[in-house]
């Protein structure tokens, strides 16, 4: 379904006098229908970079993404959309619309997807209740926690039911508790065949899901495993 | 599309009220454009009238013998009159020259006193011609010069303000001319303040508009929250700058009536009020969305 061809991405960093930084060094590696895929290394090691380029927030220094065998940066406005709509993003950021209330937010995708108001008022109280954040309805971004904030993302992220979700450190700021509630919703919906690809540095999290591990480290992948374990 | 539409006005409307701040500052820097084309049609009437004031200083005066019968001079009168470039060819008989000259000069007992020495009526019937342009005096004057009333015609005073007369005519042109410029300076002036205004803006919102994009939104679902915004800036400050331009109009009508005799300005004011709505709204709205839009094309290229 994804597949990333010989990706390079190279940064140059105009304050360190245009030092050249290699971000993602030949990477190569596919993804299934409905596989499960952790992407994992250290801070830095090219994981958000990956995510970037499969969403088309930036362009690679060299290689190709093929998403359904086709080159998505041959892709036209209209099939980018599409793509940004088939592929539910959470970002390490967050980047939820900060004028915008929680239930706003996860509305917002649906509203670009065209679902009806009626589909709208019928999904975001489900939504809205599995990631726990009723209470937080009507709050805006700047008002919630970290952790409100992630699981606002995620609900954002899931809402439109898309082929695809990228989860960039989604439990980074969770407590366990949320922790392991958001881990079974990623493996409930994988079980019902969305494709899932989960960056994350936190070795409990990538152990106990015992799925495939791509293992990265100075942008090159130096592991890829059926059903991996964290190491470096 | 009529739910897309809907949406996106909604959206629109939504970010103006929650960023209640930036909104009132965008109204306000869109009322300066709107305000100036306002006061130039304003300030029209006001230039109008002291422009005719001016130019009706300008007039040549044709004096006729003391034979020369009222009939005669009345015939002249219609010949002038039926000239195209002629406005007003006023006949003042002897009589009705001595008693302007008298009431004019009641107060100087010099002037009274020599009158009085005076036998009879020195002043000569004339026509007091006006005409529109500066050249058309000389047409004025070269068709007095005809052979056939060189016998009733004792003087024609043109040669002497001829001079006055082009000043005249010089100073309103160049008035007129100024005042289009001016106009046209402060307008770009104004309009690229609003414009950056706006942009400014739209650049603080750079990052809302990459997450939308990223999230899937079309570049017309984004540019058109935008340009609702963009519109109703236009037609909040254009409400604005018709309520100001009316009470301004309704305001100083008394004073102005006191200064310049046979200006209403509240009036005319009202005649062209639909024209004027239309000139505020237009302008407005057009400036709103057309800076929306340029401004928001650059962050849509994500």
């Amino acid at each position: 379904m994804i597949r990333f061809n010989n990706i390079t991405k190279v940064y140059q960093v105009k304050a360190a006098g245009h030092k050249r930084v290699v971000a993602l060094d030949g990477i190569s590696f596919g993804v299934e229908k409905g596989e499960f895929v952790s992407v994992v290394g250290r801070s830095g090691a090219g994981k958000t970079t990956l995510f970037k380029l499969l969403l088309m927030e930036e362009k690679p220094t060299g290689g190709s993404v093929l998403y359904k065998n086709e080159n998505i940066y041959k892709f036209k406005p209209k099939n980018i959309n599409n793509l940004r709509r088939n592929v539910g993003a959470v970002f390490q950021d967050y980047k939820l619309l900060p004028n915008m209330t929680v239930t706003e937010n996860i509305a917002y995708v649906m509203k670009v997807i065209g679902s009806s108001d009626a589909e709208i008022r019928r999904d975001i109280p489900k939504i809205l209740e599995i990631v726990e954040l009723e209470d937080r309805a009507q709050n805006f971004p700047a008002e919630l926690s970290g952790g409100e904030a992630q699981r606002a993302a995620i609900a954002r992220a899931l809402i439109h039911r898309p082929e695809v979700v990228l989860a960039d450190e989604p439990t980074g700021n969770l407590d366990p508790y949320h922790t392991l509630d958001i881990l079974k919703l990623f493996l409930k919906i994988n079980e019902m065949g969305t494709t899932v690809i989960l960056a994350s540095h936190n070795r409990e999290i990538i152990n106990k899901l015992k799925k495939r591990v791509v293992t990265l480290d100075q942008g090159k992948i130096v592991r890829d495993e059926a059903k991996g374990r964290f190491s470096l | 599309m009529l739910t897309s539409l809907k949406r996106t006005i909604g959206l629109g409307w939504q970010n103006m009220v929650r960023d209640g701040g930036i909104a009132v500052a965008n109204i306000f820097i869109m009322m300066i454009p709107i305000l100036l084309v306002s006061s130039i049609f304003l300030l029209k009437d006001i230039s109008r009238y002291m422009i005719d004031a001016l130019q009706a200083k300008a007039d040549i005066s044709v004096y006729f013998n003391e034979n020369t019968t009222e009939d005669d001079i009345l015939k002249v009168k219609q010949d002038i009159t039926s000239i195209p470039q002629v406005n007003e060819v006023k006949y003042i008989s002897k009589d009705q020259a001595l008693l302007d000259f008298t009431e004019r000069h009641k107060d100087s007992a010099t002037l009274m006193e020599s009158l009085s020495q005076v036998n009879g009526n020195p002043f000569l019937a004339s026509l007091n011609i006006k005409a529109m342009g500066m050249s058309d005096y000389d047409q004025v004057a070269s068709f007095l010069g005809q052979e056939q009333y060189k016998a009733m015609v004792n003087k024609v005073n043109y040669s002497e303000k001829k001079s006055v007369i082009e000043k005249i005519f010089f100073l309103t042109a160049g008035v007129s001319k100024t005042g289009l410029i001016l106009a046209a300076i402060l307008g770009f002036v104004s309009v690229l303040v609003t414009f950056n205004t706006i942009r400014m803006a739209i650049l603080n919102r750079r990052e809302e508009i990459a997450i939308q994009r990223l999230v899937g939104a079309s570049h017309w679902f984004i540019r058109g929250q935008f340009f609702v915004e963009g519109l109703i800036f236009g037609l909040l400050a254009a409400i604005f700058c018709f309520l100001i331009s009316s009470g301004i109009s309704w305001y100083a009508n008394s004073s102005l009536e006191a200064l310049m005799p046979g200006l209403n300005l509240w009036n005319n004011y009202m005649a062209g009020i639909g024209t004027m709505f239309l000139l505020q709204f237009a302008t407005g709205t057009i400036l709103g969305t057309i800076s929306s839009m340029i401004a928001t094309t650059r962050y849509l290229k994500v």
